[in-house]
């Protein structure tokens, strides 16, 4: 099957300081990709590539190819803003927009003013996101209410039903349960092994232990460049690299 | 750990001080205006133009005429003020022109007022021949507050979380989608208090009206007739010894405008943003 998205040979900088090496990955489509490392590794770096959302930073540039059903999404006739609604994302920090919470979900299908979307239509998608990111049966009794007034694993959940609302294809997620407690994550975990049915999920998990719950297949990066890459099960009982030994059995990082 | 407490307890009380001394005088200022002249305050003297140069009559016109200028003053500024923020905050980066717009607007912040009364005197009144009008006020007045405006509303701006921009570009919004639905709702109560700020201002500003509004005690028949502001009014009656009585009148009046005008305005803006925020 052909790979969702390809990066090729990607070097990326931030003003002077390269952050990325001539990075080659492949993003098997309905599977999770886990991108591990150490802090200052690169990989919200790689994330942020892949939606082009670094060009929000001042000095941040990309070089080579990122491929999205081999359409390569730097090209000039790629309109970024159809882009992020194919790729969407998930922050680590949960960051509702202070409006309700029926607001926040809505938020992505609102902004496509072409296809005005009626407030049915739109009640039908948000239930259906919120219901995908196992949300919809706490929040049903108060949609209106403000975002802000949910629990911290309520809000990242939002926020990833905000992501769903949008119907995307690509899914990434930035180190999403970081500051979360641990029935949050399982949740939210739990809910991304039923979403790779439907999307192809690119996360950063917080530690070594979510990757391996989680992830199909695991790319280890350090300081900037690929080490390893394959299925998790592999890489993590028989890694190729002794770094990756070295930073799974968590000697580093 | 013993001169610790002690200095803890000190700038205790040092700060304590200063609030209450700031308070006190406050208090006392409005007090002693609306003491004075809160029982000049009646029907009439709300409803007629004066009369006999203000020794007698009302101050109705003067009310409009501060109205209408404070008005029309606001809404030139609005535009500007805040179209000049959202580029400063959210169109450019830092570059010279950005830093000499920035510095322009801060030396313009701290002119006399009568150096822009001079201005709008000389600009609008004769050149443009314009004359003494309301207009010729307001346009002078929009000047004086637009660096208020533009700084405050950068700074409101500029105080939204960039997560929230980041959001919204995320699900696929376009720069101006992201600042009409993300950031300006956010931005919008600092905003408003330097809106609120600047009403204040025209309001109370004397030197720089008077040299473009004129001082005419009719009732203002449109933007283009002459007018005198209250605060005009209220000095002409107390320097030229017309009045007390009166000045004191258009005083207390003025105090309660102003403070009116912020609970309205507090209220509008909580009505508009409190439904969306948590607080």
């Amino acid at each position: 099957m052909q790979p969702k998205m390809v990066i090729n040979h990607l070097e990326f900088y931030y003003t002077k300081k390269q952050a990325l090496f001539d990075l080659c990955l492949e993003v098997p489509e309905n599977k999770i990709l886990a991108l591990i490392g150490p802090a200052g590794s690169g990989i919200t770096t790689a994330l942020r590539a892949l939606n082009r959302l670094y060009e929000l930073t001042p000095g941040a540039r990309a070089a080579g190819e990122v491929l999205l059903d081999g359409k390569n999404i730097h090209d000039g006739d790629v309109s970024v803003t159809r882009l992020r609604r194919r790729v969407g994302m998930v922050f680590d920090v949960p960051t509702p927009l202070p409006m309700s919470i029926i607001d926040n979900v809505t938020y992505g299908p609102r902004l496509q003013g072409s296809a005005k979307k009626s407030k049915k239509a739109l009640a039908a998608l948000a239930e259906q996101a919120l219901t995908q990111a196992t949300l919809w049966d706490e929040v049903k009794d108060r949609l209106n209410t403000p975002a802000m007034s949910l629990s911290g694993g309520q809000q990242q959940r939002l926020c990833i039903a905000r992501v769903l609302a949008l119907r995307p294809e690509v899914i990434l997620l930035d180190r999403p349960c970081s500051g979360l407690d641990p029935i949050s994550t399982a949740k939210i975990e739990d809910s991304l092994t039923k979403l790779k049915q439907e999307f192809t999920i690119v996360i950063a998990p917080h530690n070594v232990q979510q990757a391996g719950r989680v992830a199909d297949r695991v790319a280890f990066l350090l300081s900037g460049r690929l080490i390893e890459e394959g299925r998790t099960a592999e890489v993590f009982a028989n890694p190729r690299d002794e770094r990756t030994s070295d930073y799974i059995t968590g000697r580093f990082g | 750990m013993k001169q610790a407490h002690f200095r803890e307890k000190i700038a205790r009380v040092v700060i304590w001080a200063a609030a209450l001394l700031v308070m006190a005088v406050l208090g006392a200022v409005v007090v002693y205006i609306l003491y004075k002249g809160l029982p000049m305050l009646s029907w009439e003297f709300l409803t007629q133009i004066p009369r006999d140069m203000g020794r007698a009559g009302g101050i109705s016109s003067t009310i409009v005429g501060t109205l209408l200028l404070t008005l029309v003053a606001v809404a030139i500024a609005i535009p500007f003020g805040i179209g000049t923020a959202f580029y400063l905050a959210e169109y450019t980066r830092e570059n010279i022109v950005t830093r000499i717009i920035r510095f322009s607007a801060e030396s313009l912040a701290g002119i006399p007022s009568i150096v822009y009364g001079l201005f709008g005197f000389i600009f609008f009144v004769i050149m443009l021949k314009l004359r003494w009008n309301i207009l010729s006020g307001a346009l002078t007045m929009a000047f004086m507050i637009l660096p208020t405006m533009i700084r405050t509303a950068e700074e409101a701006i500029r105080a939204v979380p960039q997560s929230y921009r980041e959001v919204s570009f995320s699900l696929g919004g376009t720069k101006w989608q992201t600042i009409a639905r993300a950031v300006f709702p956010s931005a919008l109560r600092g905003i408003a208090n330097g809106v609120i700020l600047s009403v204040g201002r025209c309001i109370a500003e004397t030197a720089a009206v008077m040299l473009t509004a004129g001082s005419a005690l009719r009732m203002p028949a449109s933007l283009l007739s002459p007018t005198r502001t209250m605060a005009v009014h209220f000095y002409m009656l107390a320097t030229e010894g017309i009045s007390m009585p009166n000045a004191y009148g258009t005083a207390a009046l003025l105090v309660i405008l102003i403070f009116l005008i912020n609970v309205v305005a507090n209220m509008l803006v909580n009505r508009f943003v409190g439904k969306k925020e948590s607080r």
